[in-house]
């Protein structure tokens, strides 16, 4: 029979393990030994209290908490904050990244415009326009949050990773206009990060 | 057995409620109608646990009324957000434990290192005990402390969560978004890096 896992360690030290596991903990030294060293440090932990402060810490406390509440309601719910809206975060997240990876692309290939990739497209940039101020939008706003929010493990976990010529596709299929607009947004968000 | 869901008692230091027998949702509902006494209630009623997560993580007094207080004032920001599916007492926790993992920093390592520091604040020794004792149950405790301050963030959060305020696994995984199996592996983990620093 097979050693017991990470999550029947855990139930045998608990005092849960279901009885046919617990034949196998019986007849097994090794599963034994280990038992007793998550139980040991197990204990160790218990074995270490808060100090307890003084009675009149939770009043004070319950004070300096009223008075920095004081003058302040409850937030609206944002718009992102709707469940479905937020179930959306990681797609979004993932969405900042390939933006962020596309803008790094086209700066790259800026700075080294003298050896250009023979497969590199051609991207026409456009002068800004002062009437476009996508920095402002909801949905950038709400781009830039989530990324902020969202660790990339996170991203990764939730199977958003970027494929190969996903980049180049994404930025081939965009108006200069846009490109321009991503640009402006990434440089803003580079030097923000002090990248 | 560590299992018990959460329903805490308002009988001790730090639970005395002011806006009696109403429930936690209902004094949700209450100060979203503009009764500002009904979130003192709140926090009257679940400041002790807070706090305490709140120290096992920053691991010193001052930093640990900081990040409680933070607790609270994210939450009244936010109870509009908080919609029943969990107790209230899960959702102040799922706060409490992103606050701390983002704003604890090396420092408290280095304090839950110092014995000195932890001696001195282990003001529940019994008074019976020789100084000697409680100097040696103070290095004791800093040395778990500090161990425990080294673990992997969601290894050190289940933890805490598992052995101090004894929550079931599946709270857990609740307030830190994972399965109970991950919760279990993390715990698992957690004890066995526990073991490895403390020898």
């Amino acid at each position: 029979m097979s050693h017991l896992s990470s999550a029947e360690f855990v139930d045998a030290a608990e005092g849960v393990l279901p009885p046919a596991r617990t034949a196998h903990l019986q007849s097994c030294a090794a599963c034994r030994d280990r038992i007793d060293e998550v139980t040991a440090a197990l204990h160790a932990a218990a074995g270490v209290d808060v100090p307890e402060p003084s009675p009149l810490y939770w009043a004070h406390m319950a004070a300096r908490i009223r008075e920095q509440v004081a003058g302040e309601t409850p937030r609206e719910e944002s718009w992102w904050q709707v469940p479905a809206v937020r179930r959306l975060v990681p797609f979004a997240s993932a969405a900042a990244i390939v933006a962020a990876v596309v803008v790094t692309g086209i700066m790259s290939r800026g700075r080294h415009a003298s050896a250009p990739l023979e497969s590199a497209p051609v991207v026409a940039v456009v002068p800004a326009d002062p009437a476009v101020q996508p920095d402002d939008s909801e949905a950038w706003q709400m781009l830039t949050s989530a990324a902020d929010e969202t660790p990339i493990e996170d991203v990764h976990a939730a199977g958003m990773g970027v494929s190969a010529g996903a980049v180049d596709r994404a930025v081939l299929r965009m108006t200069p206009e846009e490109v321009n607009a991503l640009g402006q947004l990434l440089q803003k968000e580079l030097r923000r990060s002090g990248a | 057995m560590l299992t018990r869901t959460l329903s805490w008692t308002a009988k001790e230091p730090g639970c005395k409620v002011t806006v009696a027998n109403e429930t936690d949702a209902e004094l949700v509902q209450a100060c979203l109608a503009g009764r500002r006494e009904a979130f003192d209630a709140i926090v009257e009623r679940h400041q002790r646990h807070v706090y305490q997560l709140c120290y096992r993580f920053a691991g010193n007094h001052e930093d640990a009324n900081d990040l409680a207080q933070d607790v609270f004032i994210r939450a009244y920001r936010g109870l509009r957000t908080f919609k029943g599916q969990a107790s209230l007492g899960t959702w102040l926790y799922r706060i409490g434990v992103n606050v701390c993992l983002n704003k604890v920093s090396g420092k408290a390592r280095n304090e839950a290192l110092d014995p000195l520091i932890a001696a001195s604040d282990e003001r529940t020794a019994s008074t019976h005990e020789s100084v000697a004792d409680a100097l040696l149950r103070g290095e004791r405790a800093a040395q778990v402390r500090a161990a425990i301050a080294k673990l992997p963030k969601k290894q050190r959060a289940t933890l805490v969560l598992r052995v101090y305020h004894d929550l079931p696994h599946d709270q857990i995984a609740g307030i830190l978004g994972s399965s109970v199996g991950a919760v279990k592996a993390n715990f698992f983990h957690a004890l066995n890096n526990l073991k490895k620093l403390l020898t």
